[in-house]
Parts: C-alpha cells; structure tokens; sequence
C-alpha cells in the first residue's frame, strides 16, 4: 500500500518532471539563442540599428513666384510629383501595370519593361512631372507599391512669352539661367529637412518629428517688365524678322525716367534644321549677353561729347564733300551725298564724312572719354547673369582710323542694353540710370521685402543742356525729315536715330557684304519720353530692306504707339497724319 | 457547502506573484509604446485599455475561482459547444464573404474577431480554454486511448475547433492547441509509439500541406530559415535548385519583406545587450520601427529596454508559473484537475515558447501573444481563466487522500500514470459529489 503510494508519487512526479524539465529545456534554447544574439549579432545589429534610424529626408520648399509689373504671374512653380512604383512590393505585375495604364498614359508593355528592368530595385520611375488629376488617379488605387515623389514644376503661363529674361529652372528647382538663376537666392527658399524613421513598410513616418526644420518658401519677385508691352513687342518684332527674312530681332522697351526695363523681346526666324548652337542662341537673352557694332545709332553719343567740349556748335557747317572724303587711304562714303551741313542735318542725313569731321576734331582722346562717360565698355550692372560689358578697347590700341570709325559706331562693342541705356541717359537730361529688371522683392507671404524701384544713378554723362538739345529738335528731326520717318505714329511725336552696321564674317575678320544690322532706337512722347525703344534687326533680306529706317522704325513706331496707348499716355495735341508704305 | 475562499494555495501565491511581474513588465513595455507614435495607430491608450482588461479579466478569474474547476467541469461540453458556436459566424462571414454588418470585419484578410461595442471578441482564445476544458473532462476516466483506435475520438473532438480555426486562418492557434492536445493525451496515459506514429503520420503529410497553406504562411516559414546569411547567398545563387521552397525575390529582400519584423525583433533584443537600454529608452521604443510591438513583439521590447536580465526576468516568471503548475497536477488526485493542470501549464508554456521563438527567430511568426505581457483583451482574459482553473485544482487537492488499494496491477511498481487515474474513478466521482454538496 504504502509501495502503491510511492510509487505512484513517484510516478507523478516523474511525469511531472518529463514535462517540466521538456519546457525547461526549450526555455533553455530561447535563453542561449538571446545570449547568442546578444553577443555574436550585438555589434552588427546595433549598427543597424543606428542606420536605421538615422534617415533623412528633403522637404522641398516651394519656389517663389515671378509677376510681372502689374501683378500678373509669368512664372510659377506648382506641384507635380513623379509617380513611382516599389518593384519589391508588387504582387502582380501585369495587374498593376493595366491598372496603372490609363491613369497615367503610358501603354502596359512599357510599365510592364519599367518595372521588370528594376525588379532588384526599390525604385522604378514610371512618370515624371504628373499633372495633379493623375496624381489623384495614382493615389486612389491605393497600392503600397505605388508611390508619388514630391516634386515641383516650373510653369509660365504667359508660354513662350519672355523667356529668355526669365531664364530656366533646373530638374531639381535651381535657377540656371536669365531671373531665375539672378535671383535664385530669393526664388529658392530653403528646403527643410526631416530626420525620418521607417516603419514597416519603408514608408517614411511622418510624425517622428525629432530633428525636424521646416521647410521656408521661396520669395517672390516683381519685374519691371510688363506683360502686355512685353507682348505688343514681341508681336512686331516677331513681324519684322519674319517680314524681312531676318535671321533674329529684338526690342528692348526702357523707362528714361527710372531705369526700369518695361520689355525685352528677342526673336528669331523659324528655323527647321537649327544646330544645337543656334538653338543655344536662341535662348539666351542676347540684349544683355551679345554686344555688336552699333553703327550710326552711335552718332548722337559722339555728337554729345563733340557739343561738350566745343568742337562743334550747334550753327556751324560742315562740307560733307557730297558723299567722297578721303582721310588717308580710307575713303569714307555718304549714302546720302550732300554738301554744308549742320550738325542737325548731319545726324538727320546721317552723314558718316560728316560724323568723321567732327571726330578728328575732338581726337582719340576726347572720343575715348566721350564713349567712356557714357559707360560703354563696363557692365551696366543690371540685374541680369552673364551680362557682356561689351568693348571699348584701351586708348592705346585706337589707330588713326579709329577715329572715323568710332565716330560711326564702329570699332566699339556694345550691348544692346548699353545702348539703350545710353540713349536713356540723353532723355534722362544727361544723368545715366542704371537698368534694371526687378522692381520688388516680395516675401513669400506676399509682403514688401525689399523695394528697389528708386531709380540707381550711375553718373552723368553729359550737360542737361546738351541732353535736352539733342532730345529735343535733333533727335525729332531725324523721324521729321530724315532716314526716321518710318516710326512716326498717329498719336505721339517720336524722337530717334535709325543706324544701318555691316556685319563681319561669321566664321573670318573681314565685312560680309550683304549682311546687316538694321538698328532704330527711339523715344516718345516727343516732349517728354516716357518710354525709349530699341529695335535691332540681325541679317534681314538685303532684297527686301536693310536700311535702320526700312526695317527697324516702322517696328519702333508701332511699339512706341502701342505702349504709350496701352500706358495711357495723352497723345500729342497736334495729331500728325503720316502715311508710309511698308 | 461554498467552503472555498479566495485564499491562496502556496502555488497559488507563487503564479499570482509570478503573473503580476509579468503584468507589470508588459503595463511598462505598452505605456512607453503609447507615448510614440506607431504606424496606423492611435496607441495613446493603448496601457489604460490594458489596465481595464487587467482589471475585468482578473473579476472573471475571481469568479472562476469562486465557482470551482470542478463545478465548471460539469459544463466542460456546454461550454465547448458556446466557443464552437462562437466560431460559426466566423467560418459563415468567411465562406460567404460578408462581415454581417461589420461585426466579423476582417483585419488583414483574416476573420478573427466579433466586433463588439466597446470589445472584440476572439472567439479562438476563447476556444482554447474551452478546449482545454472538454478535452480533460473527455479524458478523465478513460482507457480506451490507449489502444490506437481510440485515439480517434480526441482526434475527431479535437478536428471541430482546429478546423474552425484554421478557415478564420488563425494557424497560431492551432499550432499552439496541437502540444496541448499530445501533453494531455500524454498525460492520460497514451502509448508514446502511438503518440510517435500520429506525430510521423503528420510529419508525412507536411509537404501536402505546405502546398496547401496560403504562400503568405509558407513566405513565413520560409522567412525563418532566410535568415541564414548563407542560405539566401545560396538561394540567390542558384534560384532553380530552391524554387519549390522559395524563390529568389523573396531571398534578395528578405530583410525588407517577409524578414522585416524579424530583423528589427533581433537587432531590438541585440542592441539592448545585458542591461538593455532603460525604461522608456532607445530607438525601437522611440520609433515605431517594430510592427506589433505592444502585443506579438513585447518580448522584444522587453529585451530592448532590459536587456538580457529582463529577458531571464520574464523566463524564470514563467517557469516559476509552469513549475507551480506541475507541483499542482503532481500533488492533485483528482485526474480531471490533474489533465485540466498540465493542460494549463502546457498552454501557457507553448504560448512563451512560439511567441518567444518568434522573436528571436526560431519559429515562423504567427500572430502569438506573450500571456500577461502582451497588449489584448482576449488573450489575457482566456489566460487568466486558464490559471484560475490551476489555481481552482490546487485548493481542491486534499481531498482524497488515500489511493486506491488495488490501483497497481502489473507488479512492476510502475502504474501507467492513465490507468491510475480510470483506477481512480469511483473515488473520484465520490470526492467530487462530496466536494459539490
């Protein structure tokens, strides 16, 4: 009995101990595979662990919006992100891709390709830059295996419009070129940044919010540059260079009174077959980047500096030799033949014998300074990248012949935007203003950063007296009886010189024949500018026209009517009716 | 007579102490959860909502006890029945693919729970206790499965709710409910061949069956064994040889795919080192990197913030629980207490064994709660319950003091731990009416 007992005791117990030493013994396991991992694994995990945590990510801040004088937006950026596809998370390839089809048009083969060709990757980039109704479309099928990346786009709604002014942005939100690039500092913003800790499905977890700076919008800027003038300018510049068969045109439209640039318009004759050149030609702003030989629009500088120091008087008349003047080995030849001139009439026939008179007079000296008060030869400072500060060469390289030639616009480099500067500065009552493009630095909650509108003198570069005397009756003169009068308008005065330069060779030293650069630069309301336009025709059709006063004013004429119409500027009290051919 | 009280037994005292460090390790673990954010969850209260199940689950083991195993032992098939009922709607909502309104609402494709206001119901935790229950009342007296035929029966009892349960799928439950089933058969005096040629038979129709689980449960077997550095070197290399196990993409992103739980469960417990990384601290608290990690991945928690002490700290809780509980079934006479006792132990112990084994990457991850750690509702009322019933035996012990005379039969001393307790049966049957009355 008392055996029976034991041993069935005995035999619980050892059941008992069957089954708690069995549970033990796995406890045992479990505790050696922790010892194992905490020793073996520990330094490679931690590691891991570390990595893991220590993630990043870019919050973009979003790029500053353009607008034109009177607020109109010519540039802006607007979200639009790419859509992704996480090939390790794709359960069915072909099903994803025909779901994917129609919402972001692309066909199923080319997904299907996308997909399989990173099949070892994380990240297969299907859309790049979807428009928000895809981005929609992606984001309601709600697969984890789809993604959207945050991104942004570029957009001008005014197109085509300016571009060369505004420039480019890059891929990744940078400023490259033209506004964009000179005031990236203010457009970019400062992108945040996020440290970031992924969960299980690799998304990033948006509220492990340690390490956290939030992201500051860019600023926005306000051009000087009217959206409206910007487009009656590129519409007739456009005209022109089509009209004529010109291989480029541009129209720069200032304001005399402030510096501020009111349009830039560059076009260029359509071409099918451009080279990568001409295409890069083609964007660049070359009003501010390209300088060329002026020509006759360059005499009333050298008349100014000519009156300034007394070697001509206002009254006085000069042979001009009726078309033949021979200095040295040069003869130098008037379109025009005409004999006693004045100084009115030399710039209204815009005589070269004339012009070239009157420079050796003055000397090389005198001219060098009178082109130089007139800043030729430095960069205007306008707030614009890559600007050209054209050439004045030294003093010292000027030969005999310089003379004539620089007396003509010739021998001497200058931008186009020097050269309406310049002309500005005659207007402007001598004093030199500099351009500009952009009036107000905005925040980017809208409000006033910094106002730049006050006019930035650059210096005086001639008498108030001359400057009124030249804007005044020479200038007019020149679009009332001379080689201007196709920019006469309707309804305003118009002040102007037409210049007609021949062209080098593009590829050797030496004059091409038949190529010119047809040139009036102009300002009206006659009695007191509001605006000064330039318009620069490059290699139009010699058989059609090449004449500054054929090609360039009727263009100038219109821009100037049309802008200060649009401006609402009193027309003239007299309307003079003028009717010319085209 | 009502004479039982709450008083505890000396085991009793030891699972009550053991079960509170627990409890109080796993309130500490979910709190510092709650303070961080965690994917797709609003885990702000997640400890307050601990407490409150702590707290309705301990009022339910307090009336477990105050009833009486015994006593609930009477309803072992009634109550059986209930958690089979439970389950129905379940394998309908399934079947038919509806949630009824919501209240089955699949999660993750799975049709676990009843969403009650205010409460979801598991109805599997629930069988588990259930099962536990109708399995050692089937069992008391029996003999009859000790001849291989018999063990039919508890085969086809058991085929109801492992069924049930593997449709919702809930393979984790199953899983935990099969040692159950072959410790209690064990227990009741089965012969071990025979035990060893079901195990066999089982093992023989695993390739069968692992064509016929769902590729997301093969993907985690397969993501245990992945772990190996060299394996998936190999099955990258040579993806045609292991194409039938797995294929190569899962190999190459294994750590970001099917072994992403596991390699964040390893490097929480790996960088928590000896002493772990304190209350409240390092990253896989700070961050919700570890999917689960209030409820299927405490454990890892646990390890992260106390390292390898907390770790055996949680271990020898358990152990102290499975030894008290083996104390009980050893010292008990009665066999239905005795198979209910074991059965409760093995219950507990298996739960800690795969719900651990999972953490650390020794078995395949089933959605398996650590008892009174882990975040749940379910699972800690169905575990408390469990123990009330082994806390329930042990204050029932004494009563039959004297075994049967004539017990032992084969002279050899040794009395088939199943033959003692039929031999036991009128005595039995006796104590208990005495004990009711």
């Amino acid at each position: 009995m008392a055996l029976t007992t034991d041993s069935q005791g005995m035999y619980r117990r050892r059941v008992g101990g069957i089954i708690l030493g069995s549970i033990i013994l796995l406890f045992a396991v479990l505790a050696g595979r922790l010892i194992q991992i905490n020793t073996t694994f520990r330094a490679r995990l931690s590691r891991i662990a570390e990595r893991q945590q220590r993630g990043s990510m870019v919050l973009p801040a979003r790029r500053g919006t353009i607008f034109d004088a009177r607020g109109r937006v010519v540039a802006c950026s607007r979200p639009s992100p790419d859509v992704f596809v996480d090939p390790g998370l794709v359960q069915d390839v072909d099903a994803l891709s025909s779901a994917l089809s129609a919402r972001i048009n692309l066909p199923i083969p080319v997904i299907t390709q996308k997909i399989r060709s990173r099949s070892d990757k994380r990240y297969a980039l299907l859309a790049s830059r979807v428009d928000e109704v895809t981005a929609e479309a992606v984001l309601e099928m709600k697969n984890p295996a789809v993604g959207l990346a945050d991104a942004s786009v570029r957009s001008y709604p005014l197109g085509e419009s300016m571009s060369q002014v505004l420039g480019l942005v890059g891929r990744d939100g940078q400023g490259l070129e033209g506004l964009e690039k000179q005031y990236d500092f203010h457009l970019r913003g400062r992108d945040g940044k996020r440290r970031t800790v992924r969960d299980a499905r690799k998304r990033a977890l948006w509220n492990a919010v340690a390490g956290l700076s939030p992201p500051a919008d860019g600023g926005h800027i306000v051009l000087t540059i009217d959206g409206e003038i910007q487009r009656i300018s590129e519409e007739l510049i456009e005209e022109a260079v089509q009209e004529f068969y010109a291989e480029s045109g541009l129209a720069i439209v200032l304001s005399p009174r402030t510096g501020d640039v009111l349009a830039m318009a560059l076009s260029t004759f359509p071409n099918s077959d451009e080279t990568p050149e001409e295409a890069l030609s083609r964007r660049r702003n070359r009003a501010v980047t390209d300088p060329v030989e002026p020509g006759s629009v360059f005499k009333p500088i050298i008349a100014c500096g000519a009156l300034a120091g007394g070697f001509v008087s206002p009254t006085e008349r000069i042979d001009c030799h009726m078309g033949q003047f021979r200095i040295g080995r040069r003869v130098i030849t008037d379109t025009k033949p005409a004999g006693e001139l004045d100084l009115q009439g030399i710039i209204t026939k815009s005589s070269n014998i004339g012009m070239s008179i009157i420079a050796m007079r003055m000397g090389n000296d005198v001219l060098h300074e009178t082109v130089q008060a007139f800043h030729f030869g430095q960069k205007t400072g306008v707030d614009f990248p890559g600007e050209s500060a054209g050439l004045v060469r030294p003093l010292a390289s000027w030969r005999s012949d310089s003379t004539a030639s620089v007396s003509f616009g010739y021998e001497v480099l200058v931008t186009p935007l020097q050269l309406v500067a310049a002309f500005s500065a005659i207007i402007n009552d001598g004093v030199l203003l500099k351009p500009r493009f952009v009036k107000q630095l905005l925040a980017a909650d809208g409000s006033i950063e910094e106002d730049l509108s006050a006019p930035i003198v650059m210096g005086r570069a001639i008498s108030e007296e001359i400057a009124n005397f030249m804007a005044g009756d020479l200038l007019r003169s020149v679009v009332e009886n001379g080689g201007g009068h196709r920019a006469e308008t309707g309804s305003y005065r118009v002040i102007g010189k037409t210049g007609t330069a021949k062209l080098t060779f593009r590829d050797k030293p030496g004059y091409e024949s038949g190529a010119y650069q047809s040139t009036f630069i102009g300002a009206a309301p006659a009695r007191d500018p509001e605006v000064v336009v330039l318009v620069m025709v490059r290699r139009p059709d010699p058989s059609i026209g090449y004449y500054g006063g054929k090609v360039a004013a009727p263009a100038a004429g219109r821009i100037l009517e049309k802008t200060l119409a649009y401006m609402q500027v009193p027309a003239d009290e007299k309307i003079v009716t003028v009717s010319y051919s085209r | 007579m009502k004479h039982r009280t709450l008083q505890l037994t000396e085991p009793g005292w030891v699972i009550f102490a053991a079960i509170t460090v627990l409890m109080v390790m796993g309130i500490a673990s979910i709190s510092v959860t709650d303070t961080h954010y965690m994917a797709g969850h609003d885990g702000s209260r997640n400890a307050a909502k601990q407490f409150f199940f702590i707290a309705f689950s301990l009022i339910v083991a307090l009336v477990v006890l105050r009833i009486g195993y015994a006593e609930i032992s009477r309803h072992a098939y009634g109550i059986f029945f209930v958690a089979v009922l439970l389950l129905v709607p379940l394998l309908l909502s399934k079947i038919l693919g509806t949630s009824m309104g919501g209240l089955t609402a699949p999660r993750n494709g799975a049709y676990r729970w009843i969403h009650l206001p205010g409460y979801q119901l598991q109805p599997s935790e629930l069988m588990k206790v259930a099962y536990l229950i109708a399995l050692a009342w089937y069992l008391r007296y029996r003999k009859n499965y000790r001849s291989f035929g018999g063990l039919l029966v508890p085969f086809v009892i058991s085929g109801v709710p492992f069924f049930l349960i593997l449709v919702e799928p809930d393979l984790g439950t199953v899983l935990l409910l099969i040692p159950v089933l072959f410790t209690m058969l064990f227990i009741a005096g089965a012969k071990k061949r025979h035990l060893a040629i079901i195990v066999a038979l089982g093992l023989s129709l695993a390739p069968i069956a692992w064509h016929q689980i769902k590729s997301y449960q093969r993907q985690r077997v397969s993501a245990v064994l992945l772990q190996s550095d060299t394996l998936r070197r190999k099955v990258i290399d040579n993806p045609e040889k292991y194409e039938s196990f797995v294929t190569k993409r899962q190999a190459v992103e294994w750590a970001a795919s099917a072994g992403y739980q596991l390699v964040h469960s390893k490097n929480a417990i790996g960088s928590g080192g000896a002493l772990g990384q304190g209350w409240g601290q390092g990253i896989y608290v700070q961050h919700g990197l570890l999917p689960d990690r209030h409820n299927d991945f405490v454990f890892s928690i646990v390890a992260h913030q106390w390292g390898f002490a907390g770790c055996l700290v949680v271990l020898a809780c358990f152990i102290a629980i499975v030894g008290a509980g083996v104390r009980i079934a050893s010292a008990t006479s009665d066999p239905f207490g005795r198979l209910l006792a074991v059965g409760v132990v093995t219950l507990i112990a298996t739960q800690v064994i795969i719900n651990v084994g999972m953490a650390v990457g020794l078995m395949p991850i089933t959605g398996m709660t650590l008892p009174f750690v882990s975040y749940g509702g379910s699972s800690l009322l169905s575990n408390f319950v469990a123990i009330a019933l082994l806390v329930s035996v042990s204050q029932n012990r004494p009563f039959l003091l004297a075994v049967k005379p004539f017990a032992h039969k084969r002279g050899t001393g040794r009395v088939p731990f199943g033959e003692q307790l039929a031999s036991q049966g009128e005595r039995s049957k006796e104590a208990l009416s005495a004990s009711r009355s």
